[in-house]
């Protein structure tokens, strides 16, 4: 008699901390009750900041530093990024020039009849990438660390 | 709260175990992305803040890192001090919060806090010590609302332990 009755109580405790956690109410809590309205204050101010940053970020992130040229899939030159200039390339077509100019990289001519890649702008970020298919030139930047490793983890 | 030096000793005993327990189930749980987990662990830093302060909050915090890292066998790798740096500082922003603003915020908002300091502080100390560049922060803002979210959930759970334990088991 004694057991069953525990156990009731046991269920009956159980089924209120459900509630309160459902709910987020309770009579005998002496510390403040949940969602003033600093609280949703507090959460509006750190939405608005967190996608506020998602503009931000973009100013706070590393420029790549190397550019990779590849010729119908294969890597046919690195070229840093540290200094301007001007860069031919032998494509299927014919020659493709490509222009560093303060560590932007773009596609300026091209024997290609769209001119699809020279409209693609300036890129300088790592991972961007300027592609010329008909002439099967493609231009990526990436960012070499110097140690050789992005991260070490286990 | 006054109570005896013993009953103290075995509740912040007791919390570290909770917050254990809650750590080594964390880790079983699939997740989508290996970084992103809920943090429930940190109710246990939590309920002791509100049920003593900050020593003991610091005390639970420090030992739960510790031991859960022995468990998984991360001690003393980078992950170890990621955690260790979010835990201590997580704690101090949850203090100072209760302390400065003691009614603008509930027991939400300091949840919140302690899980955005959580995340930006291991960021932080990504960027300064393994990575050397500041592209995590990449991720600042998928974490800092994924925080929002799992800190309204962790606060809600030690609510409903705060008032179980008021209500049950502090007829002190």
């Amino acid at each position: 008699m004694i057991y069953r009755q525990s156990v009731q109580n046991t269920k009956n405790e159980l089924f209120s901390l459900l509630i309160t956690v459902l709910s987020g109410m309770n009579n005998n809590y002496t510390i403040k009750k949940p969602w003033t309205t600093g609280d949703v204050i507090l959460i509006i101010v750190l939405i608005l900041l967190s996608s506020g940053s998602f503009w931000v970020r973009d100013a706070c992130l590393q420029t790549g530093n190397t550019a990779i040229v590849e010729i119908n899939g294969t890597i046919v030159k690195k070229v840093p990024l540290d200094h301007d200039g001007t860069y031919a390339f032998q494509g299927l077509l014919g020659e493709t020039t490509i222009s560093i100019h303060r560590h932007e990289v773009s596609i300026i001519s091209s024997p290609c009849p769209r001119h699809y890649c020279m409209e693609s702008g300036t890129i300088r970020r790592p991972g961007d990438i300027l592609v010329c298919v008909p002439n099967r030139i493609s231009v990526r930047i990436t960012a070499e660390s110097q140690s050789g490793f992005d991260i070490i983890t286990e | 709260m006054i109570i005896s030096r013993n009953r103290k000793l075995t509740w912040i005993a007791l919390l570290v175990a909770v917050g254990l327990i809650i750590f080594m189930i964390e880790m079983l749980i699939p997740r989508p992305l290996p970084w992103l987990k809920p943090g429930l662990a940190n109710m246990s830093t939590l309920a002791a803040l509100y049920l003593f302060g900050l020593p003991e909050a610091l005390i639970v915090a420090i030992l739960r890192v510790c031991l859960g890292s022995l468990f998984t066998g991360t001690l003393f790798n980078p992950t170890f001090f990621l955690s260790f740096g979010g835990s201590i500082s997580a704690t101090l922003m949850m203090f100072s919060l209760l302390k400065l603003l003691p009614q603008t915020f509930s027991i939400i908002g300091i949840g919140i806090i302690g899980a955005v300091s959580h995340n930006v502080t291991q960021l932080a100390l990504v960027a300064l010590l393994l990575m050397h560049h500041s592209g995590i922060f990449y991720l600042l803002p998928i974490l800092s609302i994924s925080a929002i979210v799992t800190g309204i959930f962790v606060a809600l759970v030690t609510h409903a332990l705060l008032s179980y334990i008021h209500k049950h088991l502090l007829a002190l």
